[in-house]
């Protein structure tokens, strides 16, 4: 029996995780921590798939995609930390639902 | 099952272990180096599966500069032992776990009805040249440098705008009152 579906349950485990952090934390970094752990898990399910096909085989095809992609995560965590580090400084609180009630 | 496989499905264990820890652990810093080893676990999950690059890239950028950022980031905000969540009861926290269930029970339940075999373009003929290291690493470099060369060149710009923007917003005097 292949183990493919045990690697698409361990991914989809991991995008859980992700997405429950974007849903029950209020920490702005903590919710950059949770975009990070998604793309990961998006980065994981399309090596997983790409690798299914002939073991010992990944398609170049799927290692330049997700290279790509890695580097444009990069940039968006850059600027989201760069956004925390601005809106710590302005306003003094790391807290989503705050910095939600500040807007004017 | 072999070796490998053993392997792949322990550091994928491991893997979800360190993401559970990032989130729940209530020391940022803490939290910030669940995050480092659930990169590592991540990277020695892609080298297992034949993705030498992304094991590669997966330490450069996540283990490496990404971790750095948010260690900065958490330095400067000084934000260490704050744990903020919704409260237990509140509806966005009952909807989330219970939407986060859910998205977990019906994958299950779609990988139990239709087993998933591959996908349809891994069936295309020039990808499946040869299976020996060095023939993978010519063809992703084929690919990444002539087929997705567009695509590179929009990422160094894309990486370019993240750059100046970045300093952009924290030069002094942008309205963060980083200057004072």
């Amino acid at each position: 029996m292949t183990a493919l579906p045990y690697y698409l349950l361990g991914t989809f485990a991991l995008f859980t995780i992700g997405f429950y952090c974007l849903i029950t934390r209020r920490n702005i970094i903590r919710l950059v921590i949770g975009l990070d752990i998604l793309t990961s898990a998006a980065h994981l399910v399309f090596i997983v798939f790409s690798s299914s096909a002939r073991p010992g085989f990944t398609q170049p095809l799927a290692h330049a995609l997700v290279v790509i992609s890695m580097g444009l995560d990069g940039c968006l965590v850059a600027v989201a930390l760069a956004l925390v580090l601005l809106a710590y400084r302005r306003y003094g609180t790391r807290d989503v639902r705050q910095l939600r009630k500040l807007r004017g | 099952m072999t070796d490998t496989a053993a392997w792949q499905l322990l550091l994928l264990g491991a893997t979800c272990a360190f993401a559970l820890l990032a989130v729940e652990l209530r020391d940022m810093l803490h939290a910030v180096l669940a995050l480092l080893a659930m990169s590592l676990c991540l990277a020695g999950l892609f080298w297992l599966m034949s993705a030498p690059y992304l094991a590669i890239f997966q330490l450069l950028i996540y283990g490496g500069a990404i971790v750095a950022l948010f260690i900065v980031t958490v330095t400067l905000t000084g934000a260490r032992a704050t744990q903020m969540t919704v409260h237990r009861g509140d509806p966005v926290w009952v909807i989330g776990t219970v939407v986060s269930v859910g998205i977990l029970v019906l994958v299950y339940a779609l990988i139990r009805v239709r087993p998933f075999q591959t996908f349809g373009y891994a069936q295309l003929p020039p990808l499946f040249a040869e299976a020996s290291p060095s023939v993978v690493m010519q063809q992703v470099s084929q690919f990444l440098w002539s087929y997705r060369g567009l695509d590179l060149i929009a990422q160094a710009f894309v990486l370019v705008a993240a750059a100046l923007g970045c300093i952009a917003l924290l030069r002094p005097g942008s309205g963060g009152g980083a200057g004072r």
